[in-house]
């Protein structure tokens, strides 16, 4: 393995990659500012200019950007809520709050530190132990999938204010019906279309998160009646020195959810989306007594994200380059860049190219390092922002979250169903349904759908195969706990509270 | 006769969106190989509506037991108001129908003057730049990045006119 790293330092240190990988990283954090435009846009825009580089250099570049654009989603979703790409929403529910408190510049450097830190836990992670486990992942099957599920949506209570219980329960529901929304995969199947063709792929997960909240709070803005001059005010937004007793509470954050968000970005299907929002569940059930509230600012709620969809990023790399098994959109792009060298992914790729493996590996960590300084000095423009008028900044708001759904699909009914989704709510917002458990319902519907659907079928409809095996019987002990921790707590600290 | 507070309003109407959830669930043909009791393309629809229902309905409850006063209490919030959002909501939709006629540039463009203008007092001289600047600049990115953009049907009549 050292040989291999000082192989990979070799490669990866010559003046043209280091060049490569910050152009790749600048230009995708650009581009995965601009709501609509992911890692995907990003590294399909690339392709083609990598196509004349020498393998290595070429997979560098195209790593740098890869990472560029999941951070890149962070900064919008912090500064005007509106999540540039999926696996930054969980950024948003406290990364909002903090730039609304005038904390702008802290939560983009909270988010940048914990982005490389998270990256950095994850690189190592790989390197120790992608082959592992790679095999590990194998083992996961349907019902270890069903399970995770489970215990994703079982973290609903994490995403709700105490006595709001039912309300999430509510919101999970609506994201799971209209998870079911668009053609039934397994038999072919429409559901729910009403014979439009525009719903037959189901609804965009892009398009709920901009109308839930980018939309929803620029329309709430200006019901707000207030110049956004007082509804932010802008408190030191370029401080971006951490206290020492912040480091100290996010230190641990930022590990656990770099190992988890690794561990989840290790199965294929799972991804930075789910790392993520699994990641600030698990701080919110083990946080004592969180202060300000998870939501409202929470540098710990903010951290946990921002690490855990950067390791699973990495995490994403083992089974694509271990396996040759592509485990979301993004590296199904990065196999086709590698097929199209005429590099083979699988448990040959470190004996066999060994300079294309150890490069990318170690450009990974060059990367976060690279992002971490592009990204310091940047903070204090990007914090800038918010100082604009309210009457420019809601409609740029609303602009943005427009054109991201207009150029995924370049479908006007995507938009008219847009707003109709954040007038309910706003309607749902201003009775208090918090807007989290809709999309963690979503997000996970369809997979739970597919993977229970599944385990039935192996199992012949018998639902204790779900159990059968190790890893299931432990996934479901942690739904359990992650059920039980909260009503546990609440019972210690006293009486519930008396609203729904 | 107790007054019907904003929360009975919510749990109603979620009830409903459940209901009406379901009664389409049903609705879904099955396949017409599938046996008794398999995993149809209904089965995950009922578990999903079934849950909102049961909760929806379980709000409904909660809410009937809780006492009166804190019914008035919440009743009594005052409403707030609503045009400035009413008028972008109108906007909105506009502009989505004006992108097909106008493209998508100059619908953006006007967009964003008339969303500014209802929004909030801004001078026309840091108006238009923005307003002009951010579609325009955006057009520039995504034809560097061969993403095509329809001019619209009126530019393109012109243009073939011309």
């Amino acid at each position: 393995m050292i040989e291999g790293l000082l192989l990979g330092l070799s490669t990866a240190l010559s003046v043209s990659n280091l060049l490569f990988v910050a152009a790749g990283c600048l230009i995708g954090m650009l581009i995965g500012m601009l709501p609509g435009l992911g890692p995907i846009s990003a590294i399909a825009l690339m392709i083609p200019i990598s196509y004349n580089l020498e393998p290595a250099t070429g997979m560098i570049l195209l790593a740098g950007v890869y990472y560029g654009a999941i951070f890149g989603g962070s900064t919008s979703a912090i500064l005007i809520n509106a999540p540039g790409v999926a696996g930054t929403v969980a950024t948003a529910f406290d990364g909002y709050p903090l730039a609304r408190a005038g904390q702008a510049g802290k939560a983009l450097a909270v988010a940048a530190y914990a982005s490389f830190f998270g990256g950095t836990i994850a690189v190592v992670l790989l390197m120790i132990s992608a082959p592992t486990l790679a095999n590990l992942s194998l083992a996961f099957q349907s019902p270890e999938y069903t399970l995770m599920m489970l215990l994703g949506l079982s973290l609903v209570a994490s995403f709700s204010e105490p006595g709001q219980y039912l309300k999430a329960i509510i919101m999970v529901a609506i994201g799971l019906c209209l998870s079911t929304v668009g053609t039934d995969l397994a038999s072919g199947i429409p559901r729910f279309t009403f014979g439009r063709m525009d719903l037959i792929d189901g609804i965009s997960f892009l398009m709920l998160a901009m109308a839930t909240f980018a939309l929803t709070e620029a329309l709430m803005m200006l019901r707000t009646q207030q110049p956004i001059q007082t509804a932010i005010p802008i408190i030191a937004s370029h401080a971006l020195k951490l206290e020492s007793q912040e480091i100290r509470s996010i230190a641990p954050v930022i590990s656990r959810s770099a190992v988890l968000g690794f561990l989840i970005g290790v199965l294929p299907g799972a991804g930075a989306t789910i790392a993520s929002f699994i990641a600030y569940g698990f701080e919110k059930i083990v946080a004592k007594v969180p202060l300000p509230p998870f939501g409202q600012g929470n540098l710990k709620g903010l951290a946990a994200p921002e690490s855990a969809n950067n390791a699973a990023c990495t995490g994403s790399f083992v089974p694509l380059l271990t396996l040759g098994i592509p485990g979301s959109g993004t590296t199904a792009i990065l196999l086709g860049a590698l097929l199209a060298y005429g590099i083979q992914p699988g448990p040959r790729l470190y004996i066999d190219e060994p300079t294309v493996f150890w490069s990318i590996i170690v450009s990974m960590y060059i990367g976060n390092l690279i992002l971490l300084f592009l990204n310091l000095p940047m903070i204090p423009i990007f914090a800038k922002l918010l100082t604009i008028p309210r009457a420019i900044l809601a409609p740029m708001i609303i602009f943005f979250s427009l054109t991201g759904v207009y150029l995924v699909s370049f479908n006007l009914f995507d938009l008219y169903l847009m707003i109709a989704f954040a007038l309910v709510a706003v309607w749902l917002r201003r009775r208090a349904f918090p807007m989290a458990p809709l999309l963690l319902g979503f997000i996970l519907g369809g997979l739970l759908e597919d993977n229970l659907r599944r385990s039935l079928i192996i199992s012949d409809g018998n639902l204790s195969y779900l159990l059968d095996r190790p890893i299931s019987m432990l996934l479901a002990a942690l739904i359990v706990l992650a059920l039980i921790t909260p009503l546990a707590r609440k019972r210690r600290r006293g009486p519930l509270n008396a609203s729904v | 006769m107790p007054p019907v507070s904003r929360i009975n309003f919510t749990g109603l109407a979620l009830l409903l969106f459940f209901t009406g959830y379901l009664y389409i669930a049903k609705q879904i043909p099955i396949d017409p190989w599938s046996l008794p009791g398999d995993f149809t393309a209904s089965a995950f629809p009922y578990l999903a509506g079934g849950l909102g229902f049961i909760a929806a309905l379980l709000m409904l409850l909660i809410e009937a037991i809780q006492p009166t006063a804190q019914r008035l209490q919440r009743a009594a919030k005052p409403r707030v108001y609503l045009d400035p959002m009413r008028s972008m909501v109108v906007i909105l939709v506009l502009y989505i129908s004006l992108i097909e006629v106008l493209g998508f540039v100059l619908a953006s463009i006007v967009f964003l003057i008339v969303a500014a203008r209802i929004t909030g007092p801004i001078p026309w001289r840091h108006l238009l730049p923005f307003a002009a600047g951010v579609p325009l600049l955006l057009w520039g990115l995504l034809d560097l990045m061969s993403i095509y953009i329809s001019p619209g049907r009126l530019i393109s009549t012109w243009l073939d006119n011309s």
